[in-house]
């Protein structure tokens, strides 16, 4: 009954005070939402486990160490959880610590069921995956054991929830159909449980095959099944109960080291003798799996914890001003409290009252979060790459808005219990009792509301700085020397060995594909790549070069590429030396490379030297090509990463059946980007065209980290600058109105206007001096632990340092400026009368 | 007109008949004085045609019933309010038209301020409010120390100095207060109803303070209603809707043997 009164009794009081109600919801709802939004980013990253059972038991194997000979590493994890086929089933016969012990490893599939053709996501699994995932199939069955006994038998497949529903239709009879993966035909067995998709975050399966039909989906050559130095797929097991992961992992080493040292090792070839010696080393470890395998979650979890800890002091500054609003509310009611305590309320009933009225300010809070925090994910959306975007909900979930709602509720009664027990200490007398001698009361309060502002503009300080370094960061990587040139290029992927296309016909469609695309109006030049740069990907092999010994210590490691004629100039790399590949250097004509300055350094080359020697590849010692051809160094994987030593072979003298074609043209590239599908339908109307996008958008998104973190940072921090100016102003408008009185004794006294504004412009120059040396304190370390993020900058950059300095002292200002100039107009003889 | 500058020659023979200190220099000059304050509808008329001087070493109280002008004509000596209409001047000086700044430079260096609710700073202690007004005259620290020792060993307050005002009883508080107006040696103490918070001992002893203060020569303008109060000044104003209506000048001598003092 109470609790309906006074929910009614605080709303009718917070539209009398429309002002107060106003900002006090706006800097909820923004302090919150703002949360809210990287919450539900980290959560569906960082927080949610794989919907199976007992994910807690889940454990990724890893066995950090140098590997010579082919690693595909950087999907699932980095290259130290790659291992190769025939130790996977070493281990998995030898499982004693877990109840099962699965592979996988996801490839780009083109599925066809019936008529329709769409490109997706695989994952090539063993038998043991759905069995240690502990799933159950929504319809049909799951893949099993008897799936993968033979490379190249079981052509079965299950098909995933998300895809079954979209594609078709739920259809219950989709048992025993047909799915083409990749040109392969495979009988579906089954559905699997809704909302899962696989165990790599980032690439969503929509079909899971046998891995033992690796080599049949893919272009993987299947003795890649027997080869211990190829290193390609990704390992998990499910712990035994009770058993730790410390222990699994001893238990497993005394498996797993003897191979190493006596079956692998003599394998390896060209490792320098320190490599060897870290290889015999190598040991097995258990990392948690509940979350399944991803880079992933390795890449976003630095700039997630900074987003959600600058979002975290957005949400403090915010609780601050409530409690600061709360705080000069609860004065300004001294009055009526008293009333109601001399009417028989007692003290919990008065401070009750007052909760469910920051309680229902919370709840219009909290309604206004979940906007900001829907737009704050639409945000975020723009900045994600589009592979990344499609597997993120940029919805808001219930989960997100739980944590809202916690937030709310919880920060509400956290920071309203001090204002509500402030105002209604000794209500019953002081508020009816005359003010008989003036001397300026409650300054336990005065200093809790100096103490809240003072930590704002420190943690303003700190944000605003981090933000500085972001943007610095930012600008820095924006002003690299990429090495090529971006501007006016459009790229796309076309991969007919997708859609049943051979080597041969993959390679006439190439070159139809590279006449038309000269056909096309505006474009001045056309190459293509088997590996995209500015994506991440990296392929590298072991390399021999004539004259060239390996140095201990030193890695004859080098990323491979397969390009077209005019690779370089289309994408404009410079060439320093030699000649660039032609249509002339096919697969009949002697094999030739060309290599970039990092490569000529690591193989001690001398820029003179290197045109015209030999080089292979494999470490067999073989040296069967002729480099002919040295570029300037140029970024690959990412803008920020430094070129590898890279060398590039023609794709004619490769079996390819896949490329991203680089078109360059004179002008906007857009007509051109508009005009590609048709064309490539033109030559077959199954061949999706993918990735249409240009190595502008591609350079942009290999900086999409610093961008979203640059301007998330810097939105927040101007929030919350404006949230800690707002606090400011508050307390000092707040400060000036309670002490109107001394004011007016001070000006009695003889002070003068600037006596008066020095005074208050003095408060802010202390409660900034002090906020702003904790802030700069804070920042500094923040600077130090995000260094990792920072690109180009030191974590005490003094143009970021600085700027924030000086923003937030303008800011201080200019918040205290009106308050001080109110208290230099304050009327003495006014003031003096005033009871 | 003539009746008031009759009336104003009177008090200055009767001043200087009484030999209270009112034959020193003419520190205020208050020459057909008014004040309105005006409101959208109302036009109130706070004091009119007031004729008042006010000699070095005097004791003034303004007397008369609430509302009839008495805190107005002393927020206008101590100029923290400015007549509508008039001249004023302060130590021959014309004040009126002085800028806010000069005004609180006077106000400063020529007037101590007591007030009837202390009007301590709460955040201060006792020593920083008695020292408060000397800093804003950027007085040298060592010379602020001194004063303010000296003022508070003269209102008996020297033991409390580093006591903030909540600490102390209302008399107590009142004594700091007296310090405070001493404390930087001004021309003239205003004091409006200086005993209205307290309780008659503590008022007779703050009053004992005054007259003390007026014996070594400090010239004193109180506001009072309390007509016990009003005998200890050598003159009193009465004050009627906001004219003056009567100018008692008292046998000082008289006065002072009555309340116990030894006269010479």
């Amino acid at each position: 009954m109470n609790g309906l009164h006074d929910i009614r009794y605080s709303l009718r009081q917070l539209r009398r005070t429309p002002g107060f109600t106003l900002v006090a919801v706006l800097s909820l709802a923004l302090g919150i939402g703002a949360n809210a939004a990287i919450f539900s980013l980290f959560d569906q990253i960082l927080r949610r486990p794989l919907p199976v059972a007992e994910p807690g038991r889940l454990v990724n194997l890893v066995a950090p160490a140098p590997r010579a000979g082919s690693v595909m590493c950087g999907q699932a994890g980095e290259c130290d959880a790659v291992f190769s086929y025939p130790m996977f089933r070493d281990l998995e016969a030898a499982q004693e610590p877990f109840t099962g012990l699965a592979a996988h490893r996801y490839f780009g599939a083109s599925l066809v069921v019936g008529e329709q053709t769409v490109p997706g996501g695989g994952m090539l699994v063993s038998g043991s995956y759905f069995p240690v995932l502990g799933l159950r199939p929504a319809l049909g069955r799951l893949l099993g054991p008897a799936d993968d006994r033979a490379v190249g038998a079981g052509p079965v497949a299950v098909l995933s929830h998300r895809f079954w529903e979209a594609r078709l239709g739920s259809d219950p009879d989709v048992i025993g159909r047909t799915v083409a993966v990749n040109g392969v035909p495979m009988t579906i067995v089954g559905v699997a449980a809704s909302g899962f998709e696989g165990t790599t975050f980032g690439h969503r399966a929509d079909v899971f095959v046998p891995i033992t039909m690796r080599a049949a989906v893919t272009a993987a050559a299947p003795e890649t099944f027997e080869d211990r130095s190829a290193y390609w797929a990704y390992l998990f097991a499910r712990l035994e109960p009770g058993i730790s992961a410390g222990h699994a992992a001893e238990v497993m080493n005394r498996v797993f080291r003897p191979i190493i040292r006596e079956v692998e090792a003599p394998l390896q070839r060209g490792l320098t003798e320190s490599e060897l010696a870290q290889y015999l080393a190598t040991r097995l470890f258990l990392e948690d799996g509940r979350q399944g395998q991803s880079t992933f979650h390795d890449d976003a979890r630095a700039p997630l914890f900074l987003l959600l800890g600058v979002t975290g002091i957005v949400l403090l500054i915010t609780c601050a001003n409530l409690a600061n609003l709360l705080l000069a509310r609860g004065t300004s009611r001294t009055h009526e409290l008293a009333i109601r305590a001399s009417l028989g309320a007692s003290r919990a009933r008065l401070v009750g009252q007052l909760l469910t009225e920051t309680v229902v300010l919370a709840v219009l809070g909290l309604v206004g979060s979940l906007f900001v925090a829907r737009w704050t994910l639409v945000l975020v959306g723009g900045f994600l790459p589009a592979v990344t975007a499609e597997v993120m909900v940029l919805e808001l979930q219930p989960a997100t808005v739980a944590w809202a709602a916690l937030l709310a509720i919880g920060a509400s009664l956290i920071f309203g219990t001090y204002p509500a027990l402030h105002a209604t200490r000794g209500a019953a007398v002081a508020g009816l009792k005359a003010s008989a001698t003036r001397v300026s009361a409650g300054r336990s309060s005065a200093r809790f509301r100096t103490s809240l502002v003072t930590a704002q503009i420190a943690l303003s300080m700190a944000l605003l700085i981090s933000a500085g370094l972001f943007v610095r960061s930012l600008s820095e990587v924006s002003r690299l020397d990429l090495g090529l040139s971006p501007a006016n290029v459009a790229v796309f992927d076309i991969h007919p060995g997708l859609v049943g296309y051979d080597d041969h016909a993959s390679r006439a469609l190439f070159e139809r594909v590279e006449e038309e695309l000269m056909a096309l109006p505006g474009v001045t030049g056309v190459s293509s790549a088997r590996m995209a740069v500015l994506r991440n990907n990296i392929s590298e092999s072991n390399v021999d070069v004539a004259g060239y010994q390996p140095v201990t210590g030193r890695e004859n490691m080098a990323a491979r590429n397969e390009v077209g004629p005019d690779y370089f100039r289309t994408l404009g790399i410079q060439l320093l030396a030699g000649r660039e590949f032609t249509t002339a250097d096919e697969r009949t004509g002697h094999r030739v490379a060309i290599v970039n300055e990092a490569f000529a350094r690591q193989f001690g080359l001398e820029s003179r030297e290197v045109i015209g020697r030999r080089m292979g590849v494999g470490g067999s010692g073989v040296l069967d090509m002729e480099i002919v051809g040295l570029v300037r160094d140029a970024a690959y994987q990412d803008v920020k990463k430094d070129p590898p030593p890279t060398y590039y072979t023609p794709w004619r003298q490769h079996d390819t059946r896949g490329l991203t074609f680089y078109v360059a043209t004179a002008t906007d590239p857009a007509p051109t980007m508009a005009a590609i599908p048709g064309m490539v339908r033109r030559l077959d109307s199954e061949l999706p065209v993918q990735n249409l996008t240009t190595l502008t958008r591609d350079v942009r998104d290999s900086a999409f980290v610093e961008r979203l973190i640059s301007t998330l940072t810097a939105a927040f921090a101007g929030l919350a600058t404006l949230l800690a100016a707002m606090g400011l102003f508050g307390v000092l408008a707040y400060t000036v109105a309670q002490r109107r009185r001394e004011i007016g004794v001070r000006m009695a006294m003889g002070a003068r206007k600037e006596d008066i504004r020095r005074m208050i412009l003095g408060q802010v120059g202390w409660m900034g001096l002090v906020g702003g040396a904790v802030g700069l304190l804070a920042a500094l370390a923040v600077g130090r632990a995000a260094g990792s993020l920072l690109f180009g900058i030191s974590g005490h950059d003094p143009i970021a340092v600085l700027g924030g300095v000086a923003l937030l002292t303008l800011v201080a200002l200019v918040a205290g400026y009106l308050p001080a100039r109110r208290a230099t107009r304050v009327d003495p003889m006014i003031a003096l009368r005033e009871e | 007109m003539s009746e008031v500058k009759e009336a104003t020659r009177q008090q200055e023979a009767q001043a200087l008949a009484a030999g209270n200190g009112s034959g020193g220099r003419e520190l205020v000059r208050m020459t057909d004085l008014s004040k309105v304050f005006l409101t959208e509808e109302v036009e109130t008329h706070a004091l009119a045609s007031i004729h008042l001087e006010v000699r070095e070493g005097e004791f003034l109280a303004i007397a008369g019933p609430s509302g009839c002008g008495k805190t107005t004509l002393l927020s206008i000596i101590g100029l923290l309010d400015s007549p509508t209409a008039g001249e004023y001047r302060l130590a021959d000086v014309p004040v009126q038209d002085l800028s806010p700044s000069q005004r609180a430079q006077i106000r400063n260096r020529e007037i101590g301020f007591i007030f009837q609710a202390f009007n301590l700073i709460g955040d201060l202690t006792v020593y920083e409010n008695v020292e408060l007004p000397l800093t804003y005259r950027k007085m040298a620290a060592p010379e602020r120390k001194r004063r303010v020792h000296e003022a508070l060993e003269r209102v008996g307050m020297s033991h409390r100095t580093r006591h903030y005002p909540s600490q102390l009883s209302g008399g107590q508080q009142q004594r700091v207060a007296v310090a405070r107006a001493i404390g930087g040696s001004p021309s003239v103490i205003l004091a409006d109803e200086p005993t209205g918070n307290l309780d008659s001992v503590n008022g007779e002893a703050v009053m004992d303070l005054l007259r003390e203060l007026h014996a070594d020569g400090a010239t004193i303008c109180m506001v009072t209603h309390d007509p016990r109060y009003a005998q200890y000044a050598g003159r009193t104003l009465h004050l009627f809707d906001g004219r003056i209506v009567g100018d008692e000048r008292s046998d000082a001598a008289h006065e002072l043997e009555e309340a116990g003092f030894e006269v010479d």
